[in-house]
Protein backbone atom coordinates (compact mmCIF):
# COMPACT_ATOMS: atom_id res chain seq x y z
CA UNK A 1 0.00 0.00 0.00
CA UNK A 2 2.87 2.43 1.02
CA UNK A 3 4.35 2.05 -2.11
CA UNK A 4 0.95 2.85 -4.22
CA UNK A 5 1.24 5.73 -2.31
CA UNK A 6 4.56 6.66 -3.15
CA UNK A 7 3.51 6.59 -6.53
CA UNK A 8 0.82 8.50 -6.74
CA UNK A 9 2.55 11.30 -5.19
CA UNK A 10 4.93 11.04 -7.50
CA UNK A 11 2.21 11.25 -10.50
CA UNK A 12 0.57 14.33 -9.21
CA UNK A 13 1.71 17.30 -10.56
CA UNK A 14 2.05 19.40 -7.93
CA UNK A 15 4.19 17.32 -6.30
CA UNK A 16 6.62 16.23 -9.24
CA UNK A 17 9.76 17.20 -9.07
CA UNK A 18 10.59 17.40 -12.47
CA UNK A 19 10.84 21.08 -14.03
CA UNK A 20 9.28 20.26 -17.53
CA UNK A 21 7.66 22.02 -19.18
CA UNK A 22 3.73 20.63 -19.14
CA UNK A 23 1.59 23.09 -21.51
CA UNK A 24 2.16 25.80 -24.17
CA UNK A 25 -0.96 27.61 -25.10
CA UNK A 26 -1.84 30.34 -27.85
CA UNK A 27 -4.53 32.89 -28.16
CA UNK A 28 -5.70 35.76 -30.67
CA UNK A 29 -6.55 39.53 -29.65
CA UNK A 30 -7.89 39.26 -26.19
CA UNK A 31 -6.50 37.15 -22.71
CA UNK A 32 -8.79 34.38 -22.25
CA UNK A 33 -7.50 34.11 -18.79
CA UNK A 34 -5.38 31.75 -17.51
CA UNK A 35 -8.42 28.59 -16.55
CA UNK A 36 -9.49 27.80 -20.19
CA UNK A 37 -10.33 29.41 -23.90
CA UNK A 38 -6.58 29.31 -24.85
CA UNK A 39 -5.24 26.50 -27.18
CA UNK A 40 -3.13 24.23 -26.28
CA UNK A 41 -0.28 23.18 -28.99
CA UNK A 42 0.36 19.59 -28.81
CA UNK A 43 3.85 18.35 -27.73
CA UNK A 44 5.52 16.37 -25.20
CA UNK A 45 8.46 18.25 -24.18
CA UNK A 46 10.99 15.75 -22.41
CA UNK A 47 13.75 18.30 -21.27
CA UNK A 48 13.27 21.42 -19.29
CA UNK A 49 14.19 23.07 -22.46
CA UNK A 50 11.90 22.27 -25.59
CA UNK A 51 11.04 23.77 -28.73
CA UNK A 52 7.29 23.76 -30.65
CA UNK A 53 6.15 24.23 -34.19
CA UNK A 54 2.67 24.87 -34.87
CA UNK A 55 0.66 26.22 -36.50
CA UNK A 56 -2.69 28.96 -36.31
CA UNK A 57 -5.53 28.67 -38.46
CA UNK A 58 -6.61 31.73 -39.02
CA UNK A 59 -10.37 30.68 -40.79
CA UNK A 60 -12.50 32.39 -38.36
CA UNK A 61 -9.81 35.46 -37.80
CA UNK A 62 -11.18 38.60 -39.27
CA UNK A 63 -8.98 40.24 -41.42
CA UNK A 64 -6.76 43.10 -40.77
CA UNK A 65 -3.88 43.31 -37.70
CA UNK A 66 -4.22 41.14 -34.44
CA UNK A 67 -1.91 40.01 -32.39
CA UNK A 68 -0.89 36.08 -31.32
CA UNK A 69 0.30 35.49 -27.56
CA UNK A 70 1.83 32.28 -26.40
CA UNK A 71 2.66 31.32 -22.77
CA UNK A 72 3.61 28.34 -21.26
CA UNK A 73 2.97 26.23 -17.94
CA UNK A 74 5.83 23.92 -15.77
CA UNK A 75 5.35 21.23 -14.00
CA UNK A 76 4.57 22.86 -10.97
CA UNK A 77 1.76 24.75 -12.42
CA UNK A 78 3.91 27.78 -12.85
CA UNK A 79 2.99 30.16 -15.88
CA UNK A 80 5.66 31.79 -17.69
CA UNK A 81 4.94 35.37 -19.14
CA UNK A 82 2.63 35.57 -22.02
CA UNK A 83 4.61 36.49 -25.28
CA UNK A 84 2.42 38.63 -27.96
CA UNK A 85 3.57 39.13 -31.39
CA UNK A 86 1.45 41.12 -34.03
CA UNK A 87 0.27 39.37 -37.30
CA UNK A 88 -1.38 40.25 -40.23
CA UNK A 89 -4.79 38.30 -41.86
CA UNK A 90 -4.98 38.92 -45.47
CA UNK A 91 -7.89 39.43 -47.28
CA UNK A 92 -9.07 36.55 -49.79
CA UNK A 93 -10.52 39.59 -51.59
CA UNK A 94 -7.63 41.89 -51.26
CA UNK A 95 -6.41 41.86 -54.63
CA UNK A 96 -9.37 42.57 -57.28
CA UNK A 97 -9.89 38.94 -59.41
CA UNK A 98 -7.52 39.37 -62.91
CA UNK A 99 -9.60 40.54 -66.00
CA UNK A 100 -8.75 39.22 -69.49
CA UNK A 101 -7.45 42.16 -71.97
CA UNK A 102 -10.03 42.87 -74.58
CA UNK A 103 -8.24 45.43 -76.61
CA UNK A 104 -5.24 46.80 -78.08
CA UNK A 105 -4.86 49.98 -80.21
CA UNK A 106 -2.59 52.61 -81.71
CA UNK A 107 -2.24 55.88 -83.21
CA UNK A 108 0.03 58.18 -85.08
CA UNK A 109 0.74 61.38 -85.03
CA UNK B 1 -2.32 2.25 7.15
CA UNK B 2 -5.60 4.46 7.26
CA UNK B 3 -4.06 7.38 9.05
CA UNK B 4 -0.96 7.39 5.59
CA UNK B 5 -3.75 7.67 3.66
CA UNK B 6 -6.00 10.02 5.62
CA UNK B 7 -3.10 12.33 5.45
CA UNK B 8 -2.55 12.11 2.25
CA UNK B 9 -5.72 12.12 1.33
CA UNK B 10 -6.06 15.81 3.22
CA UNK B 11 -3.07 17.22 1.67
CA UNK B 12 -5.06 16.58 -1.89
CA UNK B 13 -8.20 18.27 -0.68
CA UNK B 14 -6.17 20.88 0.80
CA UNK B 15 -3.97 21.76 -2.15
CA UNK B 16 -6.31 21.18 -4.52
CA UNK B 17 -8.51 24.18 -2.61
CA UNK B 18 -6.11 26.51 -2.99
CA UNK B 19 -6.82 27.56 -6.42
CA UNK B 20 -4.77 30.98 -6.87
CA UNK B 21 -5.46 33.23 -9.70
CA UNK B 22 -2.97 34.37 -11.96
CA UNK B 23 -3.15 37.72 -12.97
CA UNK B 24 -1.14 39.88 -15.71
CA UNK B 25 0.45 43.77 -15.62
CA UNK B 26 1.19 44.55 -18.96
CA UNK B 27 1.13 48.09 -20.64
CA UNK B 28 1.67 47.20 -23.71
CA UNK B 29 -0.81 48.24 -26.79
CA UNK B 30 -3.68 46.24 -27.39
CA UNK B 31 -3.00 43.56 -24.34
CA UNK B 32 -6.32 43.26 -22.75
CA UNK B 33 -8.68 40.49 -21.80
CA UNK B 34 -9.27 38.90 -18.73
CA UNK B 35 -7.01 39.37 -15.49
CA UNK B 36 -4.96 41.79 -17.25
CA UNK B 37 -3.97 45.26 -15.74
CA UNK B 38 -1.98 47.90 -16.73
CA UNK B 39 -0.93 49.18 -13.09
CA UNK B 40 0.39 47.03 -10.30
CA UNK B 41 -1.63 48.53 -7.70
CA UNK B 42 -4.71 47.96 -10.13
CA UNK B 43 -3.94 43.84 -10.23
CA UNK B 44 -3.53 43.94 -6.51
CA UNK B 45 -6.80 45.65 -5.93
CA UNK B 46 -8.29 43.21 -8.23
CA UNK B 47 -6.59 40.11 -6.44
CA UNK B 48 -7.45 37.72 -3.89
CA UNK B 49 -5.09 36.44 -1.39
CA UNK B 50 -2.36 34.42 -2.34
CA UNK B 51 -3.06 34.94 -6.14
CA UNK B 52 -0.28 35.70 -8.50
CA UNK B 53 0.28 38.50 -10.56
CA UNK B 54 2.72 38.65 -13.25
CA UNK B 55 4.19 41.70 -14.20
CA UNK B 56 5.34 41.48 -17.69
CA UNK B 57 8.17 43.85 -19.75
CA UNK B 58 6.94 47.19 -19.76
CA UNK B 59 6.40 48.85 -22.61
CA UNK B 60 8.63 52.82 -22.66
CA UNK B 61 10.14 54.19 -20.66
CA UNK B 62 7.79 54.55 -17.25
CA UNK B 63 7.28 52.30 -14.59
CA UNK B 64 3.65 50.41 -13.47
CA UNK B 65 3.61 52.83 -10.26
CA UNK B 66 4.22 52.12 -6.57
CA UNK B 67 2.08 49.50 -4.82
CA UNK B 68 1.01 49.20 -1.24
CA UNK B 69 0.58 45.49 -0.56
CA UNK B 70 -2.28 44.48 1.96
CA UNK B 71 -2.67 41.12 1.19
CA UNK B 72 -0.40 38.24 0.97
CA UNK B 73 0.57 37.52 -3.26
CA UNK B 74 3.20 35.85 -5.20
CA UNK B 75 4.42 38.54 -7.87
CA UNK B 76 6.97 37.69 -10.61
CA UNK B 77 8.75 40.45 -12.98
CA UNK B 78 11.00 39.45 -16.03
CA UNK B 79 14.38 39.68 -14.43
CA UNK B 80 17.06 42.32 -15.96
CA UNK B 81 20.47 42.55 -17.49
CA UNK B 82 18.01 40.85 -20.22
CA UNK B 83 19.84 43.30 -22.92
CA UNK B 84 22.99 41.26 -22.36
CA UNK B 85 21.94 37.89 -21.44
CA UNK B 86 19.30 37.89 -24.58
CA UNK B 87 19.69 33.82 -24.27
CA UNK B 88 17.56 33.75 -21.04
CA UNK B 89 14.81 35.63 -23.37
CA UNK B 90 13.18 36.25 -26.12
CA UNK B 91 11.74 39.81 -23.95
CA UNK B 92 14.44 41.40 -23.04
CA UNK B 93 12.94 44.49 -21.44
CA UNK B 94 12.67 44.94 -17.62
CA UNK B 95 9.91 45.08 -14.81
CA UNK B 96 9.37 48.56 -14.08
CA UNK B 97 7.79 49.08 -11.30
CA UNK B 98 8.03 51.74 -8.22
CA UNK B 99 8.22 51.82 -4.72
CA UNK B 100 6.56 48.91 -3.05
CA UNK B 101 5.42 48.95 0.25
CA UNK B 102 4.66 45.16 2.06
CA UNK B 103 1.71 46.47 4.39
CA UNK B 104 -0.27 45.09 7.00
CA UNK B 105 -1.88 42.16 5.89
CA UNK B 106 0.75 41.68 3.45
CA UNK B 107 2.56 38.89 5.55
CA UNK B 108 3.50 35.94 3.48
CA UNK B 109 4.28 37.89 -0.01
CA UNK B 110 7.11 36.64 -2.01
CA UNK B 111 8.02 38.69 -4.54
CA UNK B 112 10.63 37.91 -7.70
CA UNK B 113 12.41 39.24 -10.52
CA UNK B 114 11.20 42.42 -10.36
CA UNK B 115 13.21 45.91 -11.12
CA UNK B 116 12.33 48.41 -8.57
CA UNK B 117 13.84 51.26 -6.52
CA UNK B 118 13.13 50.27 -3.25
CA UNK B 119 11.08 47.87 -1.72
CA UNK B 120 9.77 48.27 2.39
CA UNK B 121 8.26 45.95 4.33
CA UNK B 122 6.34 47.63 7.06
CA UNK B 123 5.61 45.42 9.97
CA UNK B 124 4.99 42.36 8.51
CA UNK B 125 6.11 38.80 8.74
CA UNK B 126 7.71 36.51 6.15
CA UNK B 127 7.91 38.21 3.08
CA UNK B 128 10.92 37.38 0.97
CA UNK B 129 12.38 39.03 -1.71
CA UNK B 130 14.45 37.20 -3.90
CA UNK B 131 15.95 37.61 -7.62
CA UNK B 132 15.03 41.29 -7.92
CA UNK B 133 17.32 44.26 -8.69
CA UNK B 134 16.86 46.81 -6.19
CA UNK B 135 18.61 50.21 -7.74
CA UNK B 136 17.92 51.27 -3.38
CA UNK B 137 17.11 49.68 -1.12
CA UNK B 138 15.19 46.76 1.29
CA UNK B 139 14.05 48.52 4.20
CA UNK B 140 12.53 46.91 6.98
CA UNK B 141 10.51 48.39 9.41
CA UNK B 142 7.92 47.70 12.73
CA UNK B 143 5.17 50.18 11.63
CA UNK B 144 2.81 50.17 9.18
CA UNK B 145 3.06 52.36 6.51
CA UNK B 146 1.53 55.17 8.07
CA UNK B 147 0.80 53.93 11.41
CA UNK B 148 2.76 54.45 14.42
CA UNK B 149 2.14 50.85 16.06
CA UNK B 150 5.25 48.72 16.19
CA UNK B 151 5.02 44.97 16.04
CA UNK B 152 7.62 42.31 15.66
CA UNK B 153 8.85 41.25 12.07
CA UNK B 154 10.27 37.79 11.43
CA UNK B 155 10.84 35.70 8.68
CA UNK B 156 11.94 38.07 6.39
CA UNK B 157 13.95 36.07 3.36
CA UNK B 158 15.96 38.68 0.96
CA UNK B 159 18.07 36.43 -1.10
CA UNK B 160 19.80 36.60 -4.56
CA UNK B 161 19.26 40.30 -5.38
CA UNK B 162 21.42 42.49 -6.97
CA UNK B 163 20.68 45.42 -4.42
CA UNK B 164 22.34 48.50 -2.84
CA UNK B 165 21.29 47.98 0.62
CA UNK B 166 19.30 46.41 3.60
CA UNK B 167 18.52 49.03 5.98
CA UNK B 168 16.06 48.99 9.35
CA UNK B 169 14.52 51.37 10.93
CA UNK B 170 12.30 49.69 13.80
CA UNK B 171 11.54 49.67 17.49
CA UNK B 172 10.26 45.72 18.01
CA UNK B 173 12.05 42.69 17.83
CA UNK B 174 13.05 42.10 14.04
CA UNK B 175 14.33 38.47 14.27
CA UNK B 176 14.79 35.13 11.54
CA UNK B 177 16.00 37.14 9.02
CA UNK B 178 17.76 35.65 6.24
CA UNK B 179 20.12 37.71 3.81
CA UNK B 180 21.78 35.63 1.62
CA UNK B 181 23.21 35.16 -1.83
CA UNK B 182 22.79 38.76 -2.58
CA UNK B 183 25.19 41.01 -4.89
CA UNK B 184 25.38 44.28 -2.31
CA UNK B 185 26.83 46.94 -1.65
CA UNK B 186 26.45 47.36 2.34
CA UNK B 187 24.27 47.12 5.36
CA UNK B 188 22.62 49.61 8.06
CA UNK B 189 21.88 47.41 10.69
CA UNK B 190 23.71 47.65 13.92
CA UNK B 191 23.86 49.25 17.28
CA UNK B 192 20.05 47.24 17.60
CA UNK B 193 18.61 45.37 20.25
CA UNK B 194 15.78 44.81 18.59
CA UNK B 195 17.17 42.66 15.98
CA UNK B 196 17.92 39.00 16.85
CA UNK B 197 19.20 35.96 15.36
CA UNK B 198 20.20 37.42 11.71
CA UNK B 199 21.58 35.31 9.21
CA UNK B 200 23.43 37.18 6.54
CA UNK B 201 25.53 34.09 4.70
CA UNK B 202 27.29 33.55 1.03
CA UNK B 203 26.68 37.48 -0.07
CA UNK B 204 29.43 39.28 -2.26
CA UNK B 205 29.54 43.19 -0.97
CA UNK B 206 30.74 45.29 -3.77
CA UNK B 207 33.35 47.40 -3.50
CA UNK B 208 32.52 50.52 -2.03
CA UNK B 209 33.39 53.03 1.31
CA UNK B 210 29.89 52.33 3.01
CA UNK B 211 30.30 50.67 6.41
CA UNK B 212 28.83 47.17 6.88
CA UNK B 213 26.43 47.73 10.17
CA UNK B 214 25.56 44.71 11.66
CA UNK B 215 24.27 43.50 15.16
CA UNK B 216 23.60 40.37 16.67
CA UNK B 217 23.86 38.48 13.34
CA UNK B 218 25.43 35.50 11.93
CA UNK B 219 27.93 36.63 9.74
CA UNK B 220 29.53 34.14 7.14
CA UNK B 221 30.94 32.52 4.37
CA UNK B 222 30.51 36.07 2.74
CA UNK B 223 33.08 37.98 0.15
CA UNK B 224 33.87 41.53 0.87
CA UNK B 225 35.96 42.83 -1.85
CA UNK B 226 37.73 46.14 -1.22
CA UNK B 227 38.80 48.02 2.13
CA UNK B 228 35.80 49.54 4.11
CA UNK B 229 34.37 49.92 7.52
CA UNK B 230 33.13 47.21 9.89
CA UNK B 231 30.52 48.18 12.04
CA UNK B 232 29.81 44.95 14.23
CA UNK B 233 28.10 44.25 16.97
CA UNK B 234 27.83 41.18 18.98
CA UNK B 235 28.50 39.20 15.43
CA UNK B 236 29.58 35.78 15.13
CA UNK B 237 31.47 36.05 12.33
CA UNK B 238 33.19 33.01 10.47
CA UNK B 239 34.67 31.65 6.63
CA UNK B 240 34.61 35.18 5.36
CA UNK B 241 37.00 36.72 2.81
CA UNK B 242 37.72 40.45 3.43
CA UNK B 243 39.46 43.03 1.78
CA UNK B 244 40.59 44.90 5.23
CA UNK B 245 43.61 43.99 6.67
CA UNK B 246 43.51 41.53 10.14
CA UNK B 247 44.62 38.57 11.43
CA UNK B 248 43.36 35.33 9.83
CA UNK B 249 41.15 33.65 12.72
CA UNK B 250 37.82 31.40 12.85
CA UNK B 251 37.80 30.65 9.29
CA UNK B 252 37.87 34.37 8.27
CA UNK B 253 40.73 35.70 5.82
CA UNK B 254 41.77 39.20 5.89
CA UNK B 255 43.57 41.05 3.66
CA UNK B 256 42.24 39.48 -0.02
CA UNK B 257 42.56 41.45 -3.00
CA UNK B 258 40.69 39.79 -5.59
CA UNK B 259 41.48 42.39 -8.63
CA UNK B 260 45.27 41.35 -7.39
CA UNK B 261 44.16 37.97 -7.68
CA UNK B 262 42.61 37.99 -10.41
CA UNK B 263 39.67 35.85 -8.77
CA UNK B 264 36.28 36.93 -10.62
CA UNK B 265 34.98 37.06 -14.02
CA UNK B 266 36.78 39.55 -16.37
CA UNK B 267 34.18 42.46 -18.10
CA UNK B 268 33.76 41.76 -22.10
CA UNK B 269 30.83 41.67 -24.41
CA UNK B 270 28.34 39.07 -23.47
CA UNK B 271 28.73 39.48 -19.74
CA UNK B 272 26.48 41.25 -17.08
CA UNK B 273 27.50 43.58 -14.05
CA UNK B 274 26.51 40.69 -12.29
CA UNK B 275 28.22 38.11 -13.77
CA UNK B 276 31.55 40.02 -13.09
CA UNK B 277 31.17 38.98 -9.42
CA UNK B 278 31.00 34.90 -10.64
CA UNK B 279 34.41 33.43 -9.42
CA UNK B 280 35.96 32.00 -12.27
CA UNK B 281 39.64 31.47 -11.93
CA UNK B 282 40.51 28.10 -11.47
CA UNK B 283 41.96 27.20 -8.16
CA UNK B 284 41.11 30.23 -6.41
CA UNK B 285 41.23 30.23 -3.09
CA UNK B 286 38.02 31.54 -2.79
CA UNK B 287 36.23 28.29 -3.98
CA UNK B 288 37.14 26.02 -1.34
CA UNK B 289 37.16 28.93 1.83
CA UNK B 290 33.70 28.55 2.82
CA UNK B 291 32.91 26.88 6.35
CA UNK B 292 31.54 23.74 4.13
CA UNK B 293 34.88 24.29 1.78
CA UNK B 294 33.16 25.38 -1.07
CA UNK B 295 32.35 28.78 -2.70
CA UNK B 296 32.43 32.26 -1.02
CA UNK B 297 30.02 35.35 -2.15
CA UNK B 298 27.04 35.21 -3.71
CA UNK B 299 27.52 31.69 -6.50
CA UNK B 300 28.19 29.77 -3.13
CA UNK B 301 26.22 28.10 -0.98
CA UNK B 302 23.27 25.79 -1.46
CA UNK B 303 20.96 28.49 -3.19
CA UNK B 304 23.12 30.34 -5.62
CA UNK B 305 23.12 33.81 -7.21
CA UNK B 306 20.58 33.53 -10.68
CA UNK B 307 22.22 36.03 -13.49
CA UNK B 308 19.65 38.00 -14.45
CA UNK B 309 17.03 37.58 -11.71
CA UNK B 310 15.17 34.74 -13.67
CA UNK B 311 12.42 33.90 -11.56
CA UNK B 312 11.21 30.20 -11.05
CA UNK B 313 8.45 30.39 -13.85
CA UNK B 314 8.96 29.40 -17.30
CA UNK B 315 10.74 31.39 -19.62
CA UNK B 316 10.11 31.94 -23.31
CA UNK B 317 13.66 31.91 -24.97
CA UNK B 318 12.47 32.11 -28.86
CA UNK B 319 9.77 32.93 -30.65
CA UNK B 320 9.62 33.09 -34.71
CA UNK B 321 6.66 33.37 -37.08
CA UNK B 322 5.61 33.69 -40.46
CA UNK B 323 3.64 36.88 -39.24
CA UNK B 324 0.99 36.39 -41.79
CA UNK B 325 -1.47 34.27 -43.15
CA UNK B 326 -5.00 33.80 -44.85
CA UNK B 327 -8.30 31.79 -44.82
CA UNK B 328 -6.36 28.84 -45.94
CA UNK B 329 -2.69 29.46 -45.00
CA UNK B 330 -2.04 29.39 -41.48
CA UNK B 331 0.70 31.42 -39.83
CA UNK B 332 3.65 28.80 -38.78
CA UNK B 333 5.15 29.70 -35.57
CA UNK B 334 7.71 28.07 -33.74
CA UNK B 335 8.49 28.81 -29.50
CA UNK B 336 11.30 27.76 -27.47
CA UNK B 337 10.83 27.62 -23.75
CA UNK B 338 12.74 26.93 -20.73
CA UNK B 339 11.54 25.95 -17.38
CA UNK B 340 13.41 27.18 -14.85
CA UNK B 341 14.38 26.25 -10.54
Amino acid sequence: MIRYILLSLLLLPGYVLSQNISQVVYFIDGDPGFVSGATTVSGTPVSSSFTYDFTVNLSSTSDGFHTLSVRAKDANGNWSTTYTAPFFKISATTLAPQTSLTKVEYFLG
Amino acid sequence: MKYILTIFLTLIVLTSGMAQTVRRVNNGSGITGTNVYTTLQAAHDAASANDIIIVEPITGSGTYGDLTATKPLKIYGNGYFLDVNTELKKDTRESDVGTIYFNTNSGGSEIYGIYAPSISIHGVSNVTVSRCYITGGVYIYTNSKTGSTHTAVTGTKITSNYLNLVTISIAAIVSNTIISNNIIDYMSTANDNYIQNWIVKNNTFRASGNTISLANTTFENNLVIGVRPLGFTNVNYTYNVFGNTGTDFNGNKFGYDVTENGDLQPAGTGISADELYQITKAGSTLKTASSSGEEVGAFGGSTPYIVSGIPAIPSITNFISTGSGDATTPIKVTISVKSNN
